[in-house]
C-alpha cells in the first residue's frame, strides 16, 4: 500500500482503515465507536457504511489489509529459504527469522500505520474474543511455520512444534504490545522503541526455546 | 456489635462484586463487560460498587491487584529460597524459571475456575496500554527481583539483556495464561487447552534453554 504510489492521496477508504486502525490499537475494538472514526478521519457515517457495512466488519477489514501483506511476506521467505536449501529443511533459525523478521522489517520502515497495526495484533491474538479472526488471516502461516519445524518424518514432534509457534506469537505479542512496561521496569536503561536491538536479543532467545522444545539441543 | 456486622456485611458484599467481576471481565475483555452486567451477577445494587470501587476502571485494577498479591508472594517466596540454598545468591536459570511459571501453573491445575478466569484476564492487561501500567505497579517490585537473579546467573550477559529477556518470559507465559482455543484448532485437537501440566513442562523446557543456552546459539 505504502512507497510506490505515494504521491497520490489515499483513497476514502484507505483512510477510514488508517484511522479506524489507529483507534482500535489505542483503545481497543470496544473503546472506539464509529463515530470516533467518522469524526478523526473527517467522513460521514455513510461513508463508513457504505465500504464496511458495520463495525465488526471495518474491524475485520482492518486486521485483513497489513496481515494478508505480513504473510505474503513470511510465504516469500520461506519459499527464497527453501529454494537454497539442498535437504528441503529449514533450521530453527531460518524458519524464526523467515518468521518473525518482516514483522519487525515492517515495524521498523513502514511507517506509524504498521507501528498501530503491531499493537493491535498484540491485543488480538490474546483475546479469545476474535479467535476465528487470527485463526482465518494466521492459521495457514502457523501451518506452515509448525509443519518446517515439525517434518514429515517427526510426526511425534508436531504437538511441541504448535506450542512453539504460539510461544513466539505470545512473546511477539509482549514485544509490541508498546506498553511502555519494560521503559519502567528498566528504569530508561533499555528503551522497548530500538525495534532492531530487541530482534537482536529476541532472534537467540527463541531460537534456544524452540530447539530444546522439539528436543534438538543435547544439553537441553 | 452492630459495626462489625455491618464490616462483615461489607466484606461480604466487595468479595461478591469481586468475584462476579472478574468472570465478566474474563469473558468478554475489559470494555466488553458492562458494571450492569456485573451488579446483575453479583445480584447488588450499582451504588454498592460505586461506594465500594468508585469506578470501573477501579475495579478492574482490584480484581488484578486480589491475586497479583498472591502470585507474587510466592514467586518470591520461591526464589528467595532458592537464593538461600546457594552460597553465592547466585540462583541457576532452572530455578528462576521455576520461581517464576509454577505458582501460575498451580493455580491453574486447581479446579478452582477463579484463577482461570483471573489467568485470563492478566493475559489482557498486560498487553493493553492502559492497564500495563496499573499492573506494572503491582507486579514490577517482583520483576525487578527476577532481573537481578537473571543478572547473577549471567554475569556474562550485557545487563540491559535482561529486562527483556524477562519481558520474552512473561510474553511466553501470557500466551499459555490466555488459554485461547486456537491451540486446539492448530494442533488439530492433539493439545489441549486443560492440559495444564503438559503446558508447564513445555514452557518450562523453552524457557530454560531460552535463558540459558542463547550466547552460543547461532
Amino acid at each position: 500500500m505504502e512507497g510506490g504510489l505515494s504521491s497520490m492521496p489515499p483513497s476514502t477508504r484507505d483512510r477510514i482503515l488508517d484511522q479506524a486502525e489507529k483507534l482500535f490499537a489505542d483503545k481497543g475494538y470496544h473503546g472506539v465507536s464509529l463515530r470516533e472514526i467518522m469524526k478523526s478521519c473527517d467522513v460521514q457515517l455513510a461513508a463508513i457504511a457504505y465500504y464496511f457495512g458495520t463495525k465488526e466488519k471495518l474491524f475485520r477489514e482492518v486486521l485483513k489489509r497489513r496481515s494478508s501483506e505480513l504473510n505474503q511476506m513470511r510465504h516469500a521467505r520461506f519459499d527464497a529459504a527453501l529454494a537454497e536449501s539442498p535437504t528441503g529443511r529449514l533450521s530453527e533459525r531460518a524458519v524464526i527469522e523467515a518468521l518473525v523478521g518482516p514483522f519487525f522489517e515492517r515495524n521498523l520502515n513502514g511507517g506509524a500505520g504498521w507501528r498501530n497495526f503491531c499493537s493491535l495484533l498484540s491485543h488480538t491474538t490474546i483475546s479469545s474474543e476474535w479467535g476465528e479472526l487470527i485463526s482465518e488471516f494466521y492459521d495457514d502461516i502457523a501451518q506452515r511455520t509448525i509443519t518446517l519445524l515439525s517434518p514429515t518424518d517427526e510426526p511425534d514432534k508436531r504437538d511441541k512444534a504448535v506450542s512453539a509457534y504460539l510461544f513466539i506469537v505470545g512473546i511477539m505479542a509482549v514485544i509490541f504490545s508498546r506498553t511502555g512496561r519494560l521503559d519502567r521496569l528498566s528504569a530508561g536503561s533499555y528503551e522497548s522503541n530500538d525495534i532492531t536491538r530487541v530482534y537482536a536479543d529476541a532472534v537467540p532467545f527463541l531460537v534456544g526455546g524452540v530447539r530444546a522444545l522439539l528436543g534438538r539441543d543435547e544439553q537441553a | 456489635m452492630a459495626r462489625s456486622r455491618n464490616n462483615r456485611q461489607g466484606l461480604l458484599t466487595r468479595s461478591k462484586i469481586l468475584r462476579a467481576a472478574e468472570k465478566l471481565f474474563a469473558l468478554r475483555g475489559y470494555d466488553g463487560a458492562s458494571l450492569r452486567e456485573i451488579i446483575n451477577l453479583a445480584k447488588v445494587d450499582l451504588a454498592l460498587v460505586n461506594y465500594h470501587f468508585r469506578s470501573k476502571e477501579n475495579l478492574f485494577h482490584e480484581v488484578l491487584a486480589r491475586r497479583a498479591e498472591v502470585i507474587n508472594r510466592e514467586r518470591l517466596d520461591l526464589l528467595n529460597r532458592a537464593q538461600g540454598r546457594t552460597a553465592q545468591d547466585a540462583v541457576c536459570v532452572e530455578s528462576i524459571v521455576d520461581a517464576f511459571v509454577s505458582p501460575v501453573f498451580d493455580k491453574l491445575a486447581t479446579t478452582n475456575v477463579g484463577w482461570r478466569n483471573y489467568a485470563r484476564l492478566l493475559a489482557e492487561a498486560n498487553i493493553v496500554q492502559r492497564h500495563a501500567g496499573p499492573l506494572g505497579e503491582m507486579l514490577n517490585p517482583a520483576a525487578i527481583a527476577f532481573c537481578d537473579a537473571l543478572a547473577k546467573a549471567r554475569p556474562k550477559q550485557a545487563p540491559a539483556r535482561h529486562y527483556w529477556d524477562y519481558m520474552f518470559m512473561v510474553g511466553a507465559l501470557m500466551q499459555v495464561l490466555a488459554q485461547t482455543e486456537r491451540l486446539e484448532r492448530l494442533s488439530k485437537g492433539l493439545c489441549r487447552i486443560q492440559d495444564y501440566r503438559g503446558a508447564h513442562i513445555e514452557l518450562r523446557r523453552f524457557l530454560v534453554n531460552a535463558l540459558s543456552c542463547d550466547q552460543d546459539a547461532t
